[in-house]
């Protein structure tokens, strides 16, 4: 048989060698070398990288299509307990204009308002409870915040949520997109 | 969990457009790569990839998911880089590579080709090739080895006839071979 045609090269090198081009190239030096180069080339080729891009490449292209951010993941937490928030606020604005307007007085509604004034001593108890709870806990373990200025509280608050935001924006937000 | 491209597609055709960033975050090396071999330009490659990703977005609509999302954005990047190359063709008249010869000037690259061949450094040397390679065979290289698609996948993207992609993907084989065996003897492999 002959030297192997550079097509025979590559079938030999796909794996689709006839016997004849198998027995050849066990016995010819110079065709094994052709099929040693053919193969460190189609490896070099498999191993070859991508390009390397710009950084922010994809927030150029959202920029273009003038799509925003992913609402985070604080928002979109806000987003779905903004029912329960606003019944809270509407419950409590009732409850405020019902005082107000007398509701809860000795009158004629004595007997209702009285379960009303029970449920709603209950409901306070437990949130007092709650409140207490977690004040004993706040200044428990975050003393330091209160101790030399009446600011501390307020220094507080805003450290507390300023460092929730940030790791939002910076650990759970990027942990949620490589996920994908 | 991972989520599909047709999962994703729905997701942005139901209403969620920042979820287009997940396909762009997934696709934008090869993309860009792909850019790369066609246009042999970094900043013409970038223009590219983000036009290719534009269109994409505007015409998800008309993706039926019958083939693979791959296949169908890829199209429309080799489209884009080849109507950017039509144009500046059009700008300089630069040179037409004809089918089935091989010009010797087409492959001297600058730099340090030599060096690359005598450390062995394969992959590097291939690259450097593929860089210079007129850019009928080095975009069919791409897509066959990086972007891994099949010769049929290939003619969808290119629109070329099967034998005219395996044509091209031989010559650009035997290109790199030629060039190999040219520069370093057979006692060093």
């Amino acid at each position: 048989m002959n030297h192997l045609t550079n097509p025979q090269i590559q079938e030999y090198v796909d794996g689709v060698a006839t016997n004849d081009m198998e027995t050849h190239v066990r016995a010819c030096p110079e065709c094994l070398a052709n099929v040693n180069i053919c193969r460190k080339l189609e490896e070099a080729l498999h191993a070859l990288p991508p390009e390397p891009l710009q950084p922010r490449f994809t927030e150029r292209v959202m920029n273009r299509l003038n799509i925003g951010e992913a609402p985070s993941f604080a928002w979109a937490l806000l987003r779905n307990l903004a029912p329960i928030v606003g019944l809270v606020v509407v419950t409590g604005l009732v409850f405020v204009a019902f005082t107000i307007a007398g509701a809860f007085e000795e009158t004629e509604l004595q007997q209702s308002t009285a379960v009303t004034r029970t449920l709603y001593n209950q409901v306070g108890s437990i949130l007092g409870a709650g409140l207490e709870g977690f004040n004993g806990w706040v200044t428990k373990y975050f003393s330091f915040a209160f101790a030399k200025s009446t600011y501390g509280l307020t220094g507080f608050v805003l450290i507390f949520f300023g460092a929730i935001a940030l790791l939002d924006k910076y650990v759970l937000m990027p942990m949620m997109r490589r996920r994908v | 969990m991972s989520l599909s491209d047709s999962e994703i597609v729905d997701s942005v055709r139901g209403g969620k457009k920042h979820d287009y960033a997940r396909l762009v975050e997934r696709y934008e090396d090869k993309a860009f790569t792909l850019c790369v071999r066609i246009l042999k330009n970094r900043e013409d490659a970038e223009e590219a990839a983000q036009d290719a990703f534009v269109r994409a977005y505007n015409a998800l609509g008309k993706f039926e998911g019958t083939a693979k999302f791959g296949t169908w954005f890829y199209r429309i990047v080799y489209n884009v880089c080849l109507t950017r190359l039509g144009k500046r063709r059009d700008e300089f008249q630069s040179t037409e590579y004809v089918d089935g010869e091989v010009h010797d000037d087409v492959l001297t690259p600058g730099g340090s080709l030599e060096r690359d061949i005598e450390t062995k450094d394969m992959v590097q040397f291939v690259k450097r090739i593929v860089e210079i390679l007129p850019e009928k065979y080095s975009a069919i290289l791409t897509l066959y080895y990086l972007h891994e698609l099949s010769h049929e996948e290939i003619c969808e993207v290119t629109r070329l006839p099967l034998g005219t992609v395996k044509v091209r993907l031989f010559r650009a084989r035997a290109l790199l071979q030629k060039r190999f065996t040219s520069d370093i003897s057979l006692e060093t492999v």
